[in-house]
């Protein structure tokens, strides 16, 4: 088992140095100058040029890189072109405000998901099922951030129910709480969908197979049954979970936009807008090694339910 | 009283292409201990009927009718709870493919073991020891080692032998087996069949023996029916099915068995193909391919005949090429349903 974990974790570490290639190659590709974006627009050209030497950007790409990644690696992030904090602390920050909100939407959306999914497989052809099914389909196909400006204009403009804006990272706990809810729900409608599909299409797989036959042949109960058809769906059910939550840490741009929550997703957004590429390749470098991470524990938690997974 | 009586089951199932009589008017008795074989192709409705006797069918576009008393109590008007008391309680079942029938992520242990639970006032210790006596039962080798393991990590035969050990282990009156040795190689499956025949004698056991091996109902059965189109065509002692077989497509499934004295002989197939569940002719049902067909075989489904003592086949020249029964048909274990459908 643990040897497997080891193995893993080293396969790993090619998977992340090419995702640390794509990110440093990706920024430098995209068409635009980033020394303009933070130099005055008659800053003269030896001044330029100096900022330029300042940041490294003046050394051929390889060089740029091979720097940049011994400085990753020790945990130097650079330092924001915009704010001229170190890009670490800002990535930091922002990643724990994403965490907040990617497990309290994938707590929502795993926990509705499920139950809606297994509910929708043992009764399927009922109304329950066309019911999940219809929450599913609404879940995947609305827009989150356009779900989220409705739950603002809604909860916040004409019900004053719950804030619509921030983190209120310095109003207590329940304040933070308060602020959480609204971004929580829109983030949590897509994988609520994706979830009650999958889980409902996995117990529907394994409740046709013979061996559900074979156990009600046996006079197990039904709960006991269903224990059974859990059990074998599970591992299929896990891929997605973990795919779904890695999504949510990423996939949060629009709606931490929406809401203006300080997260990785309003981080990336305004480093984007400001051409900030340090920081931009900071908060993608972390997302991916996160991503890795994820899938790694994935893998992990498969091998554990089902024995037909190799542990060699 | 017999173990089962089956009377005019019928299961139908509503299909995309319509109504597919899966078992038509389908009635037999079985006594305590006797082994039955129930014979016919692909499509012919065995299955089917095997999982009717256990109430497995769902209610979704599926309508069973007809009785299925087991003890005197018939199956279909039980309640769920009482329906899963009977099943492996009463009556287990033995299906054709273990490794399909098995569920993958549980050990054989947990599965004899929460059968056991399910219908034994045991606790999790003694379960686990008669887990192992059952193992023992079915000659397992190495009982200990197989408990521990996935369906995936032994062999076929392991499997299937583990399959059996689970439908034993509350000590059942009624062991129905789908093709049990279909799915095995040629060794193994005369290792199972004998283990079964063996298990058979030794616990009084009744069976219902499904396949489509002629010699493995010479093996195992005392008595046959023949299933064609969802109908019992023929019914007889397993000997006298042999000797002389009354419905033409029983000769050609001899005729297209491999048997001793072969040798130098072509092997007959049966012409043509099963018909449409769906859509049935008027007539019989075998009259497309069969090589005596008259008209009136077309025109009219035929009626039960008997043959001689316990034997019977659901054919119109019976009277003709086999006169008048010498004798009224005794009462037997195994008894076709005198109404017929005509």
């Amino acid at each position: 088992m643990w040897q497997y974990v080891g193995r893993r974790l080293l396969l790993a570490i090619p998977t992340l140095l090419g995702a640390s290639i794509i990110v440093f190659a990706m920024v430098h590709l995209a068409p635009g100058d980033p020394i303009a974006a933070v130099m005055p627009a008659d800053a003269s050209g030896a001044d330029i040029e100096a900022t330029k030497k300042a940041y490294g950007f003046d050394k051929p790409l390889p060089v740029q890189y091979v720097v940049w990644l011994g400085k990753v690696v020790q945990g130097d992030l650079g330092r924001s072109i915009a704010t001229r904090r170190a890009v670490i602390l800002d990535v930091r920050d922002a990643l724990i405000n994403s965490l907040v909100l990617a497990v309290s939407s994938s707590v929502l959306a795993f926990g509705v998901g499920i139950a809606l999914g297994l509910l929708a497989a043992f009764r399927q052809g009922k109304a329950l099922d066309k019911l999940a099914s219809g929450i599913a389909v609404i879940g995947v196909s609305v827009p989150h951030y356009w779900a989220g400006i409705i739950l603002i204009i809604v909860f916040s403009v004409q019900l004053n129910w719950l804030p619509a804006m921030g983190a209120a990272s310095d109003g207590g706990v329940i304040e933070y709480l308060r602020h959480m809810v609204l971004p929580t729900v829109a983030l949590a409608l897509i994988p609520l969908g994706v979830i009650t599909r999958v889980v409902r299409s996995a117990a529907l797989d394994i409740l046709a197979q013979e061996f559900v036959l074979a156990l009600r042949a046996k006079g197990l109960f039904d709960r006991r049954v269903f224990l059974h058809v859990v059990k074998n769906a599970a591992p299929q059910i896990f891929t997605v979970l973990g795919l779904q939550f890695g999504f949510q840490l990423g996939g949060s741009v629009l709606v931490e936009a929406v809401f203006s929550w300080p997260g990785t997703g309003y981080l990336l957004n305004l480093a984007i807008f400001q051409r900030d590429i340090p920081v931009l390749q900071g908060v993608i470098l972390v997302l991916a090694a996160f991503f890795v991470l994820l899938n790694l524990l994935v893998d992990v938690l498969q091998t554990l339910v089902d024995p037909r997974i190799a542990r060699h | 009283m017999s173990l089962l009586t089956v009377r005019d089951l019928s299961v139908e199932f509503d299909t995309r292409d319509g109504l597919v009589r899966a078992v038509n008017g389908v009635s037999f008795d079985l006594d305590a201990g006797q082994a039955l074989a129930l014979l016919g192709e692909s499509g012919s409705g065995k299955s089917v009927t095997l999982r009717a006797i256990l109430g497995l069918h769902g209610h979704a576009r599926t309508r069973v009718a007809g009785e299925v008393v087991v003890k005197g109590r018939d199956v279909n008007r039980l309640d769920e709870r009482a329906r899963q008391g009977l099943r492996g309680g009463v009556v287990s079942m033995v299906f054709q493919e273990p490794m399909t029938a098995l569920d993958p992520v549980y050990t054989i242990g947990a599965q004899i073991v929460e059968t056991l639970l399910q219908h034994r006032d045991l606790d999790r210790d003694a379960a686990r020891r008669r887990a192992r006596e059952l193992l023992d039962l079915v000659q397992v080798p190495s009982p200990e080692r197989c408990l521990a393991s996935y369906p995936h990590e032994i062999s076929g035969g392991m499997r299937q032998r583990a399959m059996i050990a689970i439908a034993l282990a509350c000590e059942p009156e009624l062991l129905l087996a789908d093709e049990p040795t279909t799915a095995l190689d040629v060794t193994v499956q005369a290792q199972i069949l004998w283990l079964l025949r063996d298990l058979q004698k030794r616990l009084g056991l009744a069976v219902i023996f499904v396949t489509h091996d002629l010699g493995v109902a010479a093996e195992i059965a005392d008595a046959a029916a023949v299933m064609y189109a969802g109908r019992i065509v023929e019914q007889a002692p397993i000997r006298e099915l042999f000797q002389r077989p009354a419905h033409p497509y029983t000769e050609g499934l001899m005729q297209a068995t491999v048997r001793r004295g072969q040798k130098g002989q072509a092997l007959v197939p049966i012409p043509g193909a099963p018909p449409n569940l769906a859509a049935l002719p008027p007539g019989c049902a075998f009259a497309p391919r069969c090589a005596r067909v008259r008209d009136e075989c077309v025109a009219a489904p035929p009626a039960v005949h008997t043959v001689g003592p316990g034997h019977l086949a659901r054919c119109h020249l019976v009277p003709e090429r086999f006169g008048r029964p010498r004798t009224e048909p005794l009462s037997i274990a195994v008894n076709l349903d005198q109404g017929g459908s005509a």
